[in-house]
């Protein structure tokens, strides 16, 4: 009787360890980050640096490759900040999404520099397909995303104000080391016009300025 | 042994009711009504049966079956709105046989009728901004209206009108400031004519 007793005593406190183990596995996820061209990577809990207005870090990432385990149900983001010619920036974390790989865009000066170096390429590219382009605006490269890999153009026409004078935007996506335009220079740009073009980049260009 | 397989079996039987209930706890209970009953359905891309428990908010629910066109719908799911009606339309010969000698006929057209209903929802669910228009800024000048592509989703598209290049920015800014993206909206412009177009000899 005593044995028995004792063999179910037992039974209830591993299953109830069991419990607890599997709760507290459950409650929880490892947020994999792995960087290369930055320093000064930490883990911060979003809710905590909205209420406190600065950042909350709740760990340190000193290695790339690194693991850290955090409390499910609880909004995440991971910071960084660059090396040199890279951007400073933050990546959000989910349960769902927790394996994250730091990728720095570039940073605004090394920007400015890469668009005044494409702006001959792409007016060439721009003169292909329109010839009056160069006669009829004004084409400046304002902004760049993804390392380079993304660039819009602003066109301002040059002539006489009349109902089809709107400033234009072009969008070009850099493929290998070539330019490519990726649609006719328009007032905006759409998912229904360019639906090759991810939605995010149009958003990106038509925000640019 | 008894005892304890007593135990474990309750231990179990606990773990998976509170496992299922946890899992629809914050979901709403939806009921989806399909034809053919077996056209594959997903929400949200992902495969559901005709019932499941799902997040309130806006949900898209897809059915597919050979020989038949897609029915596609999205709705914000909550209590109140808890059920899901979609009616393939007949793409094929043997489809249109197959509607045509369904024996609950009144079913078809019930169906039918629930979900052109739910294709207007659809409307205004994916398109929220057509309850704020038409609208006409005369300083702008701008006015802004929509109308309907015709295609079976339920698709619309947006004039801006009226207006002058400065009126068109400004038609713009008024879609963002109603918290609209313009990039996700199918935006045409009737008076303006891209001096690019055709390589900018549309002249």
């Amino acid at each position: 009787m005593n044995r028995r007793y004792l063999i179910a005593v037992v039974a209830v406190i591993l299953i109830i360890i069991a419990c607890v183990g599997i709760s507290y596995l459950n409650s929880t996820y490892l947020i994999s980050v792995k960087y290369t061209d930055v320093h000064d990577v930490t883990i911060d809990n979003i809710s905590e640096s909205q209420v406190g207005g600065t950042s909350k870090t709740i760990a340190t990432v000193t290695k790339s490759g690194d693991s850290v385990r955090v409390n499910k149900g609880v909004p995440y983001y991971v910071r960084y900040k660059g090396n040199t010619n890279y951007a400073d920036g933050f990546v959000s974390v989910s349960d769902t999404d927790n394996n994250v790989t730091i990728i720095p865009d570039y940073s605004s000066a090394k920007y400015t520099e890469l668009m005044d170096s494409v702006l001959p390429d792409i007016i060439t590219l721009l003169k292909q397909k329109y010839p009056i382009v160069e006669s009829t605006y004004t084409i400046k490269p304002v902004a760049m995303k993804a390392r380079g890999e993304w660039l819009v153009a602003r066109l301002d026409y040059k002539g006489n104000y009349s109902n089809n004078t709107d400033t234009l935007r072009a969008l070009f996506h850099k493929n290998g080391n070539t330019w490519e335009l990726v649609a006719e220079p328009d007032i905006l740009f759409t998912e229904y016009k360019q639906k090759n073009t991810p939605l995010d980049i149009l958003t990106w260009a038509n925000d640019a300025f | 042994m008894v005892v304890i397989s007593v135990i474990i079996v309750l231990s179990l039987i606990i773990g998976i009711a509170v496992f299922t209930l946890s899992n629809q706890v914050g979901k709403v209970g939806v009921t989806i009504d399909v034809l053919p009953s077996d056209a594959k359905i997903t929400v949200d891309d992902k495969p559901i049966g005709t019932t499941a428990y799902i997040t309130p908010g806006v949900h898209t629910f897809k059915a597919t079956k050979k020989g038949f066109r897609d029915a596609t719908t999205v709705l914000s799911i909550s209590e109140s709105r808890n059920t899901v009606s979609l009616l393939l339309p007949a793409n094929s010969v043997e489809a249109q046989i197959w509607y045509n000698s369904y024996p609950d006929q009144q079913k078809v057209q019930s169906l039918s009728d629930k979900s052109a209903n739910e294709r207007g929802m659809t409307m205004h669910t994916r398109f929220p901004l057509i309850d704020k228009l038409p609208y006409i800024d005369i300083g702008g000048p701008f006015a802004i209206d929509y109308g309907f592509t015709g295609t079976a989703n339920a698709d619309i598209y947006f004039t801006i009108h009226d207006s002058t290049p400065a009126g068109r920015i400004k038609a713009l800014q008024w879609i963002k400031d109603k918290g609209f993206n313009p990039a996700e909206l199918d935006i045409r412009y009737e008076e303006f004519i891209n001096p690019l177009k055709n390589g900018g000899n549309q002249s």
